[in-house]
This record gives C-alpha cells, sequence and structure tokens, in this order.
C-alpha cells in the first residue's frame, strides 16, 4: 500500500473507533461512578 | 393512554438504534462515496459532518422521542400542533422507504438462494449483470413497461415481510433479542471477509484506491454535500425510527453520548465495509487485468454485480465466501427493515390505540401490496425514483423542519437545559448554533441545489411521466396522507396532548 493511503488508514481508524472509544470510556465511568454513588 | 412498552437497558437500545442506522447504503454507499470524492481525504468532511450534523440531529431525534414518550407525530406535536403534519410525513416517509428496502432484500434472498452457482453467474462481469438483470429482476425497457408479476420476487417480498412482522410482532422484548444477534454478526462476517480480502494478491491496489488522498478535492462544495448527504442518510434520521425508538426508554435516559455511540458505531461500520470491499475489488481489477476504477461500482450494481463476480474469482471457497456476503446483506437490512416497520406500526398504535399486533399487521399487510409494482420487470426503475424522491426531498424536508421545531420553537437552549440533566456530555451553545443554523442551512441548500438540477434534467434521465407520476406521486401520497392522519381526531391525541 502507498504511504498516504496506510496514514489515512490510520487517520481513519484513529478518528472513528478512537471517538467510539471515546464515547464508551465516557459512558463506562459514568455508570462506576453511579454505582458508587448507589452503593454510598 | 396504554402504558408504553420500554426496552430492557439502555444498551439494547443503542443496539436497536444501531441496527437501524447500519444498513444497505453502509456497504454499498460509503466506500464508493469515499473513493469518488477525494479517496482518504473523505475521511475529513465526513468526520466534520459526522460532528456537526450527523451526531446534533440525533440528540434532537432522541430528545424528541424520550421528552414526549410517544412517535413521530406525537413528538412533534408537542412542541407546535401543526408540526404533527411533519411527524406523519416522516412516519409515512418511512413507510415509502420499507416498501422498497423490502424487495431489495427479496432480490438477496433469491441470490442468496442460487449462490452454489456463483462461480457460473459470477465468472465475469457480463455473465453477473445477466444474472442479475435478467435472473433475478427480468428487467424491462423503462418504468411503463412492468411485462408481468414474477413469482420469485413476490417470494422474495413476502418472505421478508413475514420475517420482519414475526421480529416486531414479538414486541421489545423479543426485538432486543434478536438485536443481540443481528448487530454483532454482520461485523464479525465484515472482518472475516476483511481478512479474506487483504491476504489476496492486489488488494493493496483496491485499498490505495480507497484510501489515497486526493486533498484538492476538499475545495469543492460537492465533495461536503456528499459528506453531509452520507451522513445524514446513513443515520437514518428524518425517518421519525429514531424518534418512535428513543420513545421507548424511560425520561431519565442519557441522551448526548447515546446518540454520539450510535452515529460514530455506524461510521465505525462504513469505514470497515470499505477496507472489506476495496480490498476484495482490487484483488478483482488484478485477477481480470483491469483498471480498479472500471470495477467500482456502488448500489444494487456492486452488491449485485461487481462484488459477486469479485467473490467468484477467489481461488478456493468460492460458495461460502458468496453465501457470507449476501448473508451480511441480509443481516444488515433486516435490522433497518424492522426497524422501519415499528416505526409505522408503533404510531398506528398510537394514534388509534391498536394492538401490536395489529398495527404490525396492518402495515405490513398493506406495505406488501404497495410494494408489488416492484415485483413486476419495472420495479428497479420504480424503487430508483422511489427513492430519490423520497430521500432527497421528502426526509430532507422533514429534518430541516425538525431542526426548526426544536432550534427555534422548542428553543434550542431549552432543549439544551433539559438534556444536560442527565446527560454524560454536556451540550450547549455550539450545539444551538449547529441545530440554528448551520444543520437546517447545509440540508436546505442540499434541497435547492438537488432541485434545480432536475428542473432542466429530470432524475435520472427517465421520462418527465415516470419522474411526475412515480416521484412526485410518491411525495403527493405521502403529504397527502399526513394531513389526512393530521385531521383524523383521536381519543389518543387528547390524552397526548396534541388535539
Amino acid at each position: 500500500m502507498k504511504p498516504a493511503a496506510i496514514i489515512m488508514l490510520i487517520i481513519g481508524l484513529g478518528l472513528l473507533y478512537g471517538g467510539l472509544a471515546w464515547c464508551i470510556g465516557i459512558a463506562w465511568y459514568h455508570s462506576k461512578n453511579i454505582k458508587k454513588k448507589t452503593a454510598r | 393512554m396504554k402504558e408504553r412498552e420500554h426496552w430492557d437497558s439502555r444498551l439494547i437500545f443503542i443496539m436497536a438504534a444501531v441496527g437501524s442506522a447500519i444498513g444497505l447504503g453502509n456497504m454499498w454507499r460509503f466506500p464508493y462515496i469515499a473513493a469518488q470524492n477525494g479517496g482518504g481525504a473523505f475521511l475529513i468532511p465526513y468526520f466534520v459532518a459526522l460532528i456537526t450534523a450527523g451526531i446534533p440531529l440525533m440528540i434532537i431525534e432522541y430528545g424528541l422521542g424520550i421528552r414526549s414518550q410517544g412517535s413521530a407525530y406525537i413528538a412533534l406535536g408537542k412542541i407546535r400542533k401543526p408540526f404533527k403534519f411533519v411527524g406523519w410525513a416522516a412516519i409515512l416517509g418511512a413507510m415509502c422507504i420499507n416498501i422498497y428496502y423490502c424487495i431489495i432484500l427479496g432480490w438477496t434472498w433469491i441470490a442468496l438462494l442460487d449462490i452454489s452457482t456463483i462461480a457460473q453467474w459470477g465468472a465475469t462481469i457480463e455473465a453477473s449483470k445477466t444474472h442479475f438483470y435478467t435472473g433475478i429482476l427480468h428487467l424491462s425497457d423503462g418504468p411503463w413497461d412492468f411485462e408481468q408479476l414474477h413469482g420469485h420476487l413476490v417470494a422474495g417480498l413476502l418472505a421478508t415481510w413475514v420475517v420482519i412482522w414475526i421480529i416486531i410482532r414479538s414486541g421489545l422484548k423479543g426485538i432486543g433479542k434478536i438485536l443481540l444477534f443481528t448487530v454483532p454478526l454482520p461485523v464479525i462476517l465484515v472482518l472475516i471477509l476483511l481478512i479474506r480480502g487483504v491476504t489476496l494478491e492486489g488488494s493493496a491496489a483496491g485499498l490505495n484506491y480507497y484510501l489515497t488522498p486526493d486533498w484538492s478535492k476538499l475545495i469543492s462544495p460537492d465533495v461536503w454535500l456528499a459528506a453531509y448527504g452520507q451522513i445524514f442518510f446513513s443515520l437514518s434520521l428524518g425517518f421519525g425510527t429514531m424518534i418512535a425508538y428513543s420513545s421507548f426508554m424511560p425520561k431519565d435516559t442519557e441522551l448526548p453520548n447515546s446518540a454520539a455511540i450510535t452515529s460514530f458505531s455506524n461510521c465505525c461500520f462504513s469505514f470497515l465495509a470499505g477496507l472489506a470491499v476495496f480490498s476484495v475489488l482490487g484483488y478483482f481489477a488484478v485477477a481480470t487485468n483491469a483498471p480498479i476504477e472500471k470495477v467500482v461500482d456502488s448500489g444494487p450494481g456492486l452488491a449485485f454485480i461487481v462484488y459477486p463476480a469479485a467473490l467468484a474469482k477467489l481461488p478456493v471457497w468460492v460458495t461460502f465466501f458468496g453465501g457470507l456476503f449476501f448473508v451480511v446483506l441480509l443481516l444488515l437490512g433486516v435490522d433497518s427493515a424492522f426497524s422501519l416497520l415499528e416505526t409505522v406500526a408503533a404510531s398506528l398504535s398510537d394514534k388509534f390505540s391498536l394492538s401490536r399486533t395489529k398495527a404490525t399487521t396492518i402495515t405490513a399487510v398493506v406495505s406488501f401490496l404497495a410494494g408489488l409494482p416492484l415485483a413486476t420487470s419495472a420495479g428497479l426503475y420504480w424503487l430508483d425514483i422511489m427513492d430519490h424522491f423520497i430521500m432527497a426531498y421528502v426526509i430532507t424536508v422533514v429534518a430541516v423542519l425538525e431542526c426548526i421545531a426544536v432550534g427555534w420553537i422548542w428553543g434550542a437552549k431549552n432543549f439544551a437545559t433539559e438534556v444536560n440533566r442527565t446527560a454524560e456530555i454536556k451540550i450547549g451553545p455550539i450545539f444551538s448554533f449547529l441545530v440554528k443554523f448551520l444543520t437546517p442551512i447545509i440540508l436546505s441548500g442540499s434541497i435547492i441545489w438537488t432541485f434545480i438540477k432536475e428542473i432542466n434534467h429530470p432524475y435520472g434521465n427517465y421520462p418527465l411521466s415516470a419522474v411526475l407520476a412515480i416521484g412526485v406521486g410518491t411525495m403527493a401520497v405521502v403529504f397527502i396522507g399526513a394531513w389526512v392522519l393530521t385531521s383524523i381526531s383521536t381519543d389518543s391525541d387528547r390524552d397526548y396532548g396534541i388535539e
């Protein structure tokens, strides 16, 4: 593959999958916090 | 007022929304649009469109559904009563989309039944074209040349309606169980196709075509419009589906992050599908000694002609990978089709206090009968014209009016305040700007642009009579139907406070 195509592959994966992972991470963090608050 | 069903969990709700958003378009439209509009460089406008239009519109639709605990016409009618009309236009638009979407799934069943002979009918692109246009569609010369109703197409259409009727009739609990299977499985199967694709000689040629950036394209407004169009249409926005699905969640449900997860999941799948499609097409181009531009296609041409021909050239396991590809199409399509059926059935159920079974059965029977012209030799032309007019005009107008209803009448600030009470990601002035200005302006621009183009040249070079009767006729049916349903007053309207 051409280097430019490889770079765009990485950027695409980073933007889209990184974005998805970030959102799931936030949801996970909040669910943990709610559980902690409920336990208290 | 009946007690409303609820999804079992937020996860199931998001899976349902993701299943609805991810459809055939992710597999057969995104890769082509990306490659034609700057390759890897297209990712930039695509990502910008996702953040500035896709996610805000998704938040609006989730907000409308959760706040109203009702279908699109209730959600919009609660903002201002005349907006019930917009809700019904979205719902009837969804019904029209499902009418032609199900015939595509019908073709997929037929192709799947033929899979044992894919090596013969997919031996060349010409053979594959003959198989699709003559063997499956029996395509005639024009939209008024119906020839006859084809038994195998009617059977494929009926099979699709029976499957989605059974799923929707099973209620939200049943749908939730099915989603656990139909949402992750296509991802796994596409990953298998991708692994097969990238291990083939020549796959790099396809991936280079898909991903090599052409930065000069970014100055073209057409590329940006294509990115916004792709995001908007692939997220199932403006159909009333996301409103209906979110109305089955409790009022304290988190919105912005759920909308972002749904939207990102949809785009991640599109990107992945592009890799699977182009790796195999690259191999096909090298194997047949043809330039990659010559073998690239989109829509039914990609799914039923080029891709099967490419798979038929695989060194081993041709039938297995051919079957796997059509199973992916079926799984992707079924989720979207039953979400569209649910949108209409839930609305009828809300309006006329019908049971789920009765509302689903009425919708399925009427839609099946309305889809019969698509099972004739002129079906592909009808599908193409209906699809264009519903998507380019009805659905886009609905989305613009949703933005106006929420951004200007409800008030983007009031909406944000309500949403932020349970939000994991807070929305604020940027959201207000996007919903009040940017998104409606871009969508309106797209409608005006398409309209101007079609004043000079009727869509798709079809005869003007066909464009008017099928395209404008479908829009007229939607708008007149929406007006009639808005005019009918029921007890349920009084209960929801939208009489």
